[in-house]
C-alpha cells in the first residue's frame, strides 16, 4: 500500500490522517502539547503506525509524503515569545517600525492599546547608505557601521538580524552585503534581509514583514530542523513539507527563510480542506467559516482557488506575505450576551473563554453566552453535551439568561436567546461579506463551508442573510486540515516591482522581467524536490489606475511571451476587476503595473476518495429521538426529529426542521432548509424550493 | 449651529431591541464599506494613503445616524451640507441625484473639503443621504494646495461651491462640473477623486436599499429614531455624572500669520445636570488672515472634545449624542466668524486650539480621561513642476508627525499628529512620496527630547528633512502653528517642544520659516521641520525608574533629561544609580 501522512496542529488536538492510494482514510486523533508541539505529533503517529501494525520505522519509511501544519510561528508572535531581534536599516529612519505609518485602528479610543514594536528603539540601527527612486546608489554602504552596529548586537545577546533599507526591492546590493557581513561578525544569529523575504515597495509593510520573519525565525528553525531530523532518523525517506499561509506546501528549509510565511498555516490548512471537500461535491466558490469558542474565521475560495490578501495584520503586527485572506471576529460561543445601560442588546466582544466558561459549564460562569442561548433554543442538546461528556446546569443557565438579559428587556427567555441568536448571526454574516461582498464576490453564487462545533447550529441562518443557498458540513470535519494539505500543491510565491505602463509598455523589457523571475520560481520549485513536468508557473500582476495607490491583482496568459494582445487582454481583467470590485471602471485611464507576481506550482498527486456504499436502511432508522427546538419562523417551539449522524448514509434526505448529531458536532436544519448525505458522507443543506 | 427640534421623547428601550441592534450594526457596517470604496478608487494620495476624508449617512431629516469612518474635524459639521442641499432644493431631488458643496458658510468647513451627497429613495421617498467629505489637493485660490497665507477673504481660498446638482438620473452633468474643474489647478485629478467619492455614495446606497428591503421603511424609520434616543440618553447619562458647575479652559493661538497677535478661544462650559453650555465669550475678534472658524466647524470640535473624554469610544457618532450640548460663540469672533472671512485653516490650526481649550476646561472634572496636549500642525504644502516628468504637483507633508499627549495611564502615541485628526491621518511610506514627488528624504525618525516630560510623558516628534531635485521649481506654504505656543501639559506634567521648520538648515541661505507664511525654496533646496512631542501627564519624578531608564536607552529622552528633570541618575551603560535616584527624586 502507498500512502500519504498529513498532520495538523490545532489549539486542543493534533489531528492525523493517512491516506491511501485508492482513496481511503484513516484518521487518528491525541491532545496538543502547546510547550512542545512535536510531541503530540509523536503520539498521533505512532497510534497510527500501530494501527496499521507496523513499528514507527516502517509507518514513516513507506510514507510517500509527509506534511505539515504547524502554529510554531503564530504561537511565537501571539506570546510574544520570538528571538531577541536586531534591526539593520537606512540611516534616518530608526522609527518607522514604530511610527507604524501614523495609523490607529480607532481614533476615537484615547487609550488604544499598541503593541510594541518587535524590535526596541535601541536594537534598531541605522547605517549610512541611500538608494533613490530608482534603485540607484546616491549615498556607498559604510561598511565599518555595519561591524560596529554587529558588536552592539553581540554584546546585547541578539539572535535574529532584520536587515530593510529603502528602496531595497528595486536594488539589493546594500541589504546583500550588510547580510554578509552580519553573518560573518555574528555566525549562527538568524538572519533576514526584506530583498529576499518581500522585495516590494512600501518600507514600513516590508520591513515589519522582515522584522516578523527573524523574530519568530530561530524557534521555526529549532522545531522544523528537529522535527525533521527526528522523522528522517525514524524511517522518514520521502519529502517533508510545511503549510504555508498561501496554502500551498513548502520544504521545511523555504520555511525556514520565510518563516513570516507560516503565520497563518493553520487556518491556511482549513481552507485546504475546504476545497478538498468542496471539490468532491462539485462546488468550486466556497466561504469557509470556523465558528469556536471565541471566534469566527471567514474565509473565501474562488473557482477552486484561496482567495489571498497582503493586506493581513497578526497580533497587531503587519505581515504582507501573500495570505489566505482571513477575517476574523470576536464572536463565538463564548461570546458574552448583555443589556449595555441604555438597553441595546449585545454580544461580545467579551467572552467567557472556557473558564469560567457559559454559564451552562457550571463553573462559575454567571454571564449568558451564545452557547447558552444555543441550549435553552434546543439547538445543543442539554443530555448529550459534547456527545455526554459534560454534565450541564441547565436551570442555572436559564435563571441567569431571565436576570441578566430577558428580564432587563421585557422579553421571555427564549425571546431573548433566539435575539442573541440572531444578533450573533447577523455579526458573522457581516464577517462573511467582509471576505465576499466587498471583495467584489456574490456570497449567492457560494456555498458556505461549516465547520468548527458549533457553526453547522448557525449555518443555515447566516446562509440566509447573505443570500447562500447551500451549506456543506464536510464529513470529517474534525480533521478537515490534516486531510486538505495532503491534497494540496506546492506554492512558493515571487514578487518583483515592476513598472510600466499601458498603453505603451515596454514588451521586451517586461518579457525579460517575466523571464528572469521565473527562472528564480523554476529553480526553487526544482530544489524543492519536485519534477520539472509537475511544475507549472502562475502569472499575476499588481496593476492600477495611473495615480491610484492600491492595486488589483489580476492573473494573467502564462507559459509563453507576452504579446500586444496579451497585453489587451489584461487591461480588460483589469477593468472588469475594477468594475466588480468598486462598481466603477474607466477604460479609457492608461493603466501601470506594479509588481509582476509569479507563483511557482508543484503539483502533487491528487487523490480520488472512496466512494461510500448506500445503506441498507432508511434515514429515519437514524433518528434516535426528538426534541423540542425554538425557531424565530415560528415564535414557538417545534418538536423535531434528532438523527444520529453515525447512522446516515448517502442519499438519505431529512426535511427542515431537524437536528442531525454526532459527538462534538451539532447540526441544526433549519425550518426552511432540507439536508442530505452526498456520496463522500458530507451533509449538504439546501434551502427548500 | 442652527437649533436642533427639542424633542420630548424620551428612550424607553427600543420596541424592537433585537431589530434595533441589528441596524444599528447594519449601518456601521455600511459606513466602514463606503470608506474602503474611497481608499481603493481616489488617486489623490491624500485619500488614498493618507485617509483625509470621511464617510457618513444621514437621515430623512438631516441627521446623521452613521459616522464611523474618518476625520474627525468632518465629524457632525457633514450635516450641514445636507441641510443645506435640503433648503435650496426642497423637493427638486430625485433618485439618480449627486450633490456637491463645499462653502464653509454654507455647511462647508474649508474650500478643500468638497462633500459628495447622494440621496437614497425606496417607496418613493428620500430615506437617507450617503455623504463623503474628502479634502481635495487644490481648489483653486492664491497658492497652489489652496491655503493661501496672504488670504483676507474667502474668495481669495478658492472656487467656492453652493448646493449644487452634478449627476442627473446617475450621470455626471459635465457642463456644471466643468465649472468647478477649471476653476482648480488640477482639473483631471479633482474629477477622478470626485468621482471615487460619487462611488463610496453609491456603494452606501445600494447596502441602504437591502437593509430597507429587508425591513421595510416603516421599521426602519422606527429604528433609526430609536437610534438618535440611544445616542442621546448615553450622552445625557454621561454629561449627568459630571458634577454641576462652570469649567473654563483657554488656548492661544501664535497668530493668523498676517500680523503677530496672538489670538485667544477662551471657552466656558457650564454642566447643569444632563446638558452642557458651551460658550465661547471672550475669544478673540476674528482676524484678517485665514484661522477664522465658522460656527458648524467650531461646533465639530466641541464634539470631538466631548465624544473623546465624555463619553466611551463606543458610542454611536449621530445627531443623538449632539442634542444635550448647547454650543454658543459671539458672532464675528474667531469661532464664529462672517461671510467673507477667510477659514483655510480652520480645521486644523484653529480647530485643534479649540479642542484644547475644551480639553483644558474638563480636565480638573475628568482627571483620568483628558489628556495632555498634542501636537499642532507643522507640515507644508510643496508645489512645483516635477522635473522628472514635467507634471505640475502639490505635496502635503504627510510625514514628520508630532507627538500625542500623555494621559493617565499611557504614554502619548508617538508621531501621531495633530490633535484635531487624533490619527486619522495615515503618513505615507517614504518610497511611495519620493516616487510620487521629486525629493528625497533625509531623515524621518524621533526627535529625542521632543516628548513633554510626564508621569506619563507625551509621544515623540519626529524630525523630518526632504531634499528637492534641482529645478522641481518648489514653493512652500507653511500653515501650522504651535511654534510659540507648546501642547500643554497637565497636573504637573511639562509642555512638549514647540513646531520649528527651516529652509535649508545648515546650508547657505539657512532660514527660519514663520508658521504660516509662503516662501520660495533655493533650487535643490532642503525643508527639515521638527514638530513637537506631546505635553506630558503628571510629576515627572513620579514616572517609574526603569520607564525613565529606558526612555533614555532608547533615546526618547537625553540622559540629560533623565536626570535633571525626572531625577534619574544613569551610568555609561544605563544602569541607574541608585542613591543618587533616590536623592534627587526625593527633592
Amino acid at each position: 500500500m502507498r500512502y500519504r501522512i498529513g498532520v495538523d496542529i490545532g489549539g486542543t488536538f493534533t489531528d492525523c490522517v493517512v491516506i491511501s492510494d485508492n482513496g481511503a482514510i484513516h484518521t487518528f486523533k491525541e491532545l496538543s502539547t502547546p510547550e512542545d508541539q512535536s510531541i503530540g505529533l509523536y503520539n498521533v503517529i505512532k497510534k497510527a503506525a500501530e494501527f496499521f501494525g507496523l513499528d514507527l520505522n516502517g509507518f514513516l519509511g513507506g510514507a510517500d509524503l509527509f506534511a505539515h501544519g504547524t502554529t510554531v510561528a503564530t504561537n511565537t508572535l501571539l506570546t510574544g515569545t520570538g528571538a531577541k531581534t536586531g534591526l539593520i536599516l537606512t540611516k534616518g529612519f530608526r522609527d518607522t517600525l514604530e511610527m507604524r505609518r501614523a495609523h490607529k485602528d480607532n481614533i476615537w479610543d484615547l487609550f488604544l492599546y499598541t503593541p510594541a514594536p518587535l524590535v526596541p528603539r535601541y536594537l534598531r540601527c541605522g547605517v549610512t547608505e541611500r538608494l533613490d527612486y530608482l534603485g540607484r546608489e546616491v549615498v556607498p554602504l559604510n561598511e565599518e557601521e555595519v561591524i560596529g552596529i554587529c558588536a552592539d548586537f553581540r554584546k546585547e545577546g541578539v539572535t535574529a538580524v532584520a536587515i530593510c533599507t529603502l528602496f531595497s526591492y528595486l536594488n539589493a546590493a546594500h541589504e546583500k552585503r550588510i547580510r554578509e557581513i552580519v553573518e560573518r561578525e555574528l555566525p549562527g544569529v538568524f538572519v533576514s534581509h526584506s530583498g529576499e523575504v518581500l522585495p516590494q515597495i512600501r518600507e514600513y509593510e516590508r520591513q515589519s514583514t522582515t522584522v516578523a520573519n527573524a523574530y519568530v525565525g530561530p524557534k521555526l528553525t529549532v522545531y522544523l530542523r528537529n522535527l525533521e531530523q527526528k522523522l528522517k532518523s525514524d524511517g522518514l525517506k520521502k519529502a517533508f513539507y510545511v503549510v504555508a499561509s498561501n496554502g500551498g506546501m513548502m520544504t521545511a528549509d523555504t520555511a525556514i527563510r520565510h518563516a513570516s510565511a507560516t503565520l497563518l498555516s493553520g487556518p491556511a490548512a482549513g481552507a485546504t480542506g475546504a476545497v478538498f471537500f468542496a471539490g468532491l461535491t462539485g462546488s468550486r466558490n466556497l466561504i469557509l467559516m470556523d465558528m469556536g469558542g471565541t471566534s469566527f474565521d471567514v474565509s473565501l475560495i474562488n473557482d477552486g482557488e484561496i482567495s489571498l490578501s497582503t493586506e493581513g495584520e497578526i497580533a497587531g503586527y503587519r505581515v504582507a506575505k501573500p495570505m489566505i485572506d482571513i477575517h476574523t471576529i470576536g464572536a463565538g460561543g463564548g461570546s458574552v450576551a448583555w443589556i449595555d445601560k441604555w438597553g441595546m442588546l449585545k454580544v461580545g466582544p467579551e467572552s467567557a473563554y472556557s473558564n469560567p466558561g457559559p454559564v451552562c459549564y457550571d463553573r462559575g460562569g454567571e454571564k449568558p453566552t451564545v452557547t447558552d442561548a444555543n441550549l435553552l433554543l434546543g439547538y445543543l442538546n442539554k443530555d448529550f453535551f459534547l456527545g455526554g461528556e459534560m454534565q450541564i446546569n441547565y436551570d442555572k443557565c436559564r435563571a441567569m439568561m431571565q436576570e441578566k438579559v430577558a428580564g432587563r428587556m421585557g422579553l421571555s427567555v427564549e425571546k431573548a436567546a433566539a435575539g442573541i441568536f440572531r444578533i450573533v448571526n447577523q455579526s458573522m454574516a457581516d464577517a462573511t461579506k467582509v471576505v465576499s461582498v466587498q471583495k467584489g464576490y456574490d456570497p449567492r453564487e457560494f456555498a458556505l463551508v461549516s465547520a468548527g462545533g458549533a457553526c453547522s447550529i448557525h449555518a443555515c441562518k447566516i446562509a440566509e442573510e447573505v443570500g447562500a443557498k447551500q451549506v456543506i458540513v464536510p464529513m470529517a470535519a474534525s480533521v478537515f486540515c490534516a486531510l486538505g494539505m495532503l491534497e494540496s500543491d506546492i506554492r512558493l510565491d515571487n514578487v518583483r516591482s515592476f513598472s510600466g505602463v499601458i498603453p505603451g509598455l515596454d514588451l521586451d523589457g517586461f518579457n525579460a522581467v517575466i523571464a528572469s523571475t521565473e527562472k528564480t520560481a523554476l529553480a526553487e520549485l526544482l530544489s524543492e524536490g519536485v519534477q520539472r513536468e509537475d511544475v507549472s508557473l502562475e502569472r499575476y500582476l499588481d496593476i492600477r489606475y495611473v495615480g491610484q495607490h492600491h492595486e488589483v491583482t489580476v492573473p494573467m496568459p502564462s507559459g509563453r511571451a507576452i504579446t500586444a494582445e496579451h497585453v489587451e487582454e489584461i487591461a480588460a481583467t483589469f477593468h472588469a476587476a475594477h468594475e466588480r470590485l468598486y462598481s466603477y471602471s474607466t477604460p479609457e485611464t492608461p493603466m501601470e503595473i506594479v509588481n509582476l507576481r509569479v507563483t511557482g506550482v508543484g503539483h502533487v498527486a491528487k487523490t480520488t476518495l472512496e466512494k461510500q456504499a448506500a445503506g441498507s436502511h432508511s434515514e429515519s432508522e437514524a433518528i434516535k429521538n426528538e426534541r423540542e427546538l425554538y425557531f424565530e419562523e415560528y415564535g414557538d417551539w417545534r418538536r423535531v426529529p434528532v438523527y444520529d449522524r453515525g447512522k446516515l448514509y448517502v442519499g438519505h434526505k431529512i426535511a427542515g426542521p431537524a437536528v442531525i448529531e454526532e459527538r462534538i458536532t451539532t447540526v441544526v436544519v433549519h425550518p426552511n432548509w432540507n439536508a442530505r448525505i452526498d456520496e463522500f458522507g458530507n451533509i449538504v443543506m439546501e434551502v427548500k424550493a | 449651529m442652527s437649533a436642533t427640534p427639542e424633542r420630548k421623547k424620551e428612550f424607553e428601550g427600543a420596541k424592537d431591541p433585537i431589530t434595533f441592534a441589528v441596524i444599528y450594526n447594519r449601518l456601521l457596517t455600511v459606513n466602514r464599506e463606503m470608506g474602503i470604496t474611497m481608499i481603493n478608487t481616489s488617486i489623490s494620495p491624500i485619500f488614498a494613503e493618507v485617509h483625509d476624508f470621511s464617510c457618513a449617512i444621514c437621515d430623512w431629516d438631516c441627521r446623521i445616524v452613521s459616522q464611523v469612518d474618518g476625520v474627525p474635524s468632518h465629524t457632525a459639521s457633514a450635516m450641514e451640507s445636507v441641510k443645506a442641499v435640503a433648503r435650496y432644493f426642497g423637493e427638486d431631488i430625485h433618485p439618480g441625484d449627486v450633490f456637491v458643496l463645499n462653502d464653509p458658510y454654507m455647511g462647508g468647513t474649508h474650500l478643500q473639503d468638497v462633500t459628495i451627497m447622494k440621496p437614497v429613495f425606496f417607496n418613493g421617498r428620500l430615506q437617507f443621504i450617503a455623504i463623503n467629505r474628502a479634502h481635495h489637493g487644490d481648489v483653486g485660490g492664491m497658492e497652489p494646495g489652496s491655503y493661501c497665507p496672504s488670504a483676507t477673504e474667502l474668495f481669495h481660498e478658492g472656487v467656492r461651491i453652493p448646493p449644487l446638482r452634478i449627476y442627473k438620473d446617475n450621470t455626471p452633468i459635465d457642463d456644471v462640473i466643468n465649472m468647478i474643474r477649471v476653476n482648480t489647478r488640477m482639473p483631471d485629478d479633482i474629477w477622478v477623486d470626485m468621482k471615487a467619492q460619487v462611488a463610496s455614495c453609491s456603494v452606501g446606497e445600494k447596502r441602504i436599499l437591502e437593509m430597507m428591503e429587508k425591513y421595510g421603511e416603516q421599521k426602519t424609520r422606527e429604528t433609526i429614531e430609536d437610534i438618535h434616543l440611544y445616542a442621546e440618553r448615553r450622552m445625557r447619562d454621561e454629561i449627568a455624572k459630571l458634577p454641576d458647575g462652570v469649567y473654563t479652559g483657554q488656548a492661544t493661538l501664535d497668530s493668523d500669520g498676517l500680523s503677530d497677535t496672538p489670538l485667544d478661544i477662551k471657552v466656558t462650559i457650564t454642566v447643569k445636570g444632563e446638558e452642557a453650555y458651551v460658550d465661547f465669550a471672550g475669544s478673540s475678534p476674528q482676524c484678517a488672515g485665514p484661522s477664522n472658524s465658522p460656527i458648524a466647524n467650531t461646533a465639530t470640535c466641541v464634539y470631538v472634545a466631548f465624544l473623546t473624554t465624555v463619553t466611551t469610544p463606543d458610542i454611536p457618532h449621530n445627531e443623538g449624542v449632539y442634542r444635550p450640548i448647547h454650543i454658543t460663540a459671539p458672532e464675528g469672533s474667531i469661532v464664529n466668524s462672517d461671510f467673507p472671512a477667510p477659514v483655510a485653516y480652520c480645521t486644523l490650526d484653529t480647530a485643534c486650539a479649540i479642542l484644547e481649550a475644551c480639553w483644558m476646561a474638563l480636565a480638573d472634572i475628568l482627571p483620568d480621561r483628558v489628556p495632555s496636549g498634542w501636537n499642532r500642525w507643522n507640515g507644508p504644502t510643496v508645489t512645483g513642476v516635477d522635473p522628472r516628468s514635467e507634471n505640475f504637483y502639490v505635496m502635503f507633508g504627510f510625514n514628520g508627525f508630532g507627538g500625542a499627549g500623555g494621559a493617565r495611564g499611557a504614554d502619548g502615541r508617538p508621531y501621531i499628529g495633530d490633535g484635531i485628526d487624533l490619527g486619522g491621518l495615515i503618513a505615507p511610506n517614504i518610497e511611495t512620496n519620493e516616487v510620487d514627488y521629486p525629493h528625497i528624504t533625509e531623515f524621518n525618525e524621533f526627535t529625542t527630547d521632543s516628548c513633554g516630560a510626564g508621569e506619563y510623558r507625551g509621544g515623540s516628534g519626529a524630525q523630518y528633512r526632504i531634499r528637492f531635485y534641482e529645478g522641481a521649481a518648489t514653493d512652500l506654504v507653511m500653515f501650522g502653528d504651535g511654534r510659540i505656543n507648546p501642547p500643554y501639559g497637565l497636573f504637573g506634567g511639562k509642555p512638549g517642544s514647540c513646531n520649528m521648520a527651516y529652509i535649508n538648515q545648515g546650508l547657505q541661505g539657512e532660514r527660519l520659516l514663520a508658521a504660516k507664511g509662503a516662501v520660495s525654496l533655493p533650487d535643490g533646496g532642503t525643508f527639515t521641520s521638527y514638530p513637537s512631542g506631546g505635553g506630558g501627564w503628571g510629576e515627572p519624578k513620579k514616572r517609574d525608574a526603569e520607564a525613565v531608564r529606558m526612555d533614555a536607552k532608547n533615546g526618547y529622552i537625553s540622559r540629560e533629561a533623565a536626570l535633571e528633570v525626572y531625577g534619574v541618575a544613569l551610568d555609561g551603560a544605563y544602569a541607574i544609580d541608585e542613591a543618587k535616584t533616590k536623592a534627587l527624586r526625593r527633592a
